[in-house]
């Protein structure tokens, strides 16, 4: 069973506090049954307000309601951009220079807003991002039970297998991440796993939600977090530190992240992390992933999709890049639930 | 003779109190624009060595001054965090059209100020600081200003209000 909070009480507690007043009465007005699965809420200067709910995108007209086409529907002004961001920010923007390096801001509950405007390069790096055009604001979501189809291919003698889950932006990889971690931590009674001590280096707060370094989402009981470190750093320290029997790193793919994996590995730490692709081929692409594939330090390969909905569990490869077979309960649509 | 004596005291009262409320317009004015510097000395300070958020940094200003210039902050500070979804431009207006009067500001000091008010922590730090550096320099040059129209009218002010008084009894006794 999947369970997971209402969108109307994350909206409320979570995101509209940090919109502009007006774009979120808008939003407020909206029956929560239909914003179930809502997963992207943007906001662009002078165009029309979105609203992503898995694959299907809508607007919000004039009176209120939602529609598909978006003509003669609410378009962002600049003072909704503005007002945003100053709430957001505590009216301290200036307070927020590493988000504003790094392009997003993350809320409490695990919420992602990036943003991209003009950036002000300094001696050939970006020092910030001034004026700011548009926002995307990602709702986190927490789907206990996503993970339960996995487990049981990422399991092998009662040792977790070092996995790289595989996925396009927005396909439910970091969901299917947390999921992991929870299960794992708190162990499973039915495969006959019992718990494992895992450390979560959590660079952009989205695994844990951690606010103020506290996880807000349910990440199981034998987790830390090490929250908003750079994940070589972290992934290092957390093995120093913290001797944990799994490593749990959301989005690699710089050097420094794979020598760490390395290191790790031959600590004898299990890791599972993820990277962005399409499928497999693509990672094999990218030169510092293709070593560690050629290392044969992935047991696992979890490659994420959505040609049945968000979320769908498109292959799992073992560490010859054969096919595994995935249970049928494999294949469904995670996001069902609002 | 009682009335008229009592008349003309009332007269000469009543001017020389006329000459020194605008005496004493020119003679605060520079204090309070000296002041407004102060503390917007410290909001850089703040804002570029201890990235303070906002609202805590209104706070701790207006905690350490007195009087108008105090009141001012405090009732920025107030109206930024008692209402959800408040910009800093809006709170910094509202409190600048509230205390217009006991802050004897100028309109050229008040233009200067809400346009400050829109910059105010919307942008880096950087941007924070040259608009600070401007907004400080302006309220420099005010004050400038402001003495030397105290030198020039304060006391002229003081004898006049009491000196017309007089010419009014003189004239009329």
């Amino acid at each position: 069973m999947l369970a997971c909070r209402n969108i109307s009480e994350i909206l409320e507690k979570e995101i509209l506090p940090f919109l502009a007043t007006k774009v979120a009465v808008l939003i407020r007005n909206i029956p929560s049954n239909q914003l179930t699965g809502l997963t992207e809420i943007r906001v662009r200067h002078s165009k029309p307000l979105a609203l992503y709910c898995g694959l299907g995108e809508m607007f919000i007209d004039h009176m209120g309601r939602l529609t598909v086409c978006p003509d003669r529907v609410y378009m962002v002004t600049g003072e909704d951009i503005l007002n945003t961001l100053q709430v957001i920010s505590q009216s301290s923007l200036y307070a927020m220079e590493e988000e504003l390096q790094n392009g997003y801001f993350t809320l409490q509950g695990g919420h992602r807003v990036g943003f991209v405007g003009r950036a002000i390069v300094e001696a050939g790096r970006l020092r910030a991002i001034r004026h700011i055009a548009s926002f995307n604001i990602r709702i986190a979501r927490e789907l206990l039970g996503v993970a339960t189809a996995v487990i049981p291919l990422i399991i092998h003698n009662n040792r977790v297998c070092n996995t790289l889950i595989v996925s396009p932006p927005g396909c439910g990889k970091t969901t299917l991440l947390r999921d992991i971690t929870r299960q794992l931590s708190n162990g499973i009674p039915s495969l006959g796993f019992k718990g494992v001590k895992v450390g979560v280096v959590d660079e952009r707060s989205e695994i844990a939600g951690a606010y103020e370094g506290i996880p807000q989402n349910n990440i199981g009981i034998r987790t830390d977090v090490l929250d908003a470190c750079p994940k070589a750093e972290g992934m290092l320290i957390m093995i120093r530190s913290m001797s944990p029997q799994l490593l749990i790193a959301d989005e690699i793919g710089r050097t420094e992240d794979t020598n760490a994996i390395r290191e790790a590995v031959r600590a004898g730490v299990n890791l599972i992390v993820t990277a962005h692709g399409a499928n497999i081929r693509q990672i094999q692409l990218r030169p510092c992933m293709v070593e560690l594939m050629q290392e044969r330090i992935f047991e696992r390969y979890v490659i994420l999709g959505y040609s049945r909905g968000i979320g769908t569990i498109e292959a799992i490869l073992d560490e010859n890049f054969n096919v595994m077979p995935i249970p049928q309960a494999v294949h469904r649509e995670v996001i069902s639930c609002g | 003779m009682w009335i008229k004596l009592l008349g003309s005291g009332l007269t000469i009262f009543a001017t020389s109190w006329v000459g020194f409320e605008i005496a004493n317009h020119y003679r605060v004015r520079p204090l309070y624009l000296q002041q407004m510097q102060s503390c917007l000395q410290m909001l850089e300070t703040e804002i570029n060595y201890g990235l303070t958020p906002l609202p805590r940094a209104l706070d701790k200003i207006s905690s350490i001054h007195q009087g108008p210039v105090g009141d001012f902050f405090r009732d920025v500070h107030q109206n930024l965090t008692s209402t959800p979804g408040a910009t800093v431009r809006e709170a910094w207006k509202k409190s600048l059209d509230k205390l217009f009067a006991p802050l004897y500001l100028s309109n050229a000091d008040y233009h200067i100020l809400v346009n400050f008010g829109m910059t105010l922590g919307i942008s880096d730090r950087y941007d924070q600081v040259k608009h600070l550096k401007l907004v400080m320099a302006q309220m420099a040059s005010a004050e400038t200003q402001a003495r030397e129209a105290k030198e020039k009218n304060e006391r002229m002010y003081k004898s006049l209000g009491f000196l017309s008084g007089l010419a009014v009894v003189i004239l009329l006794y």
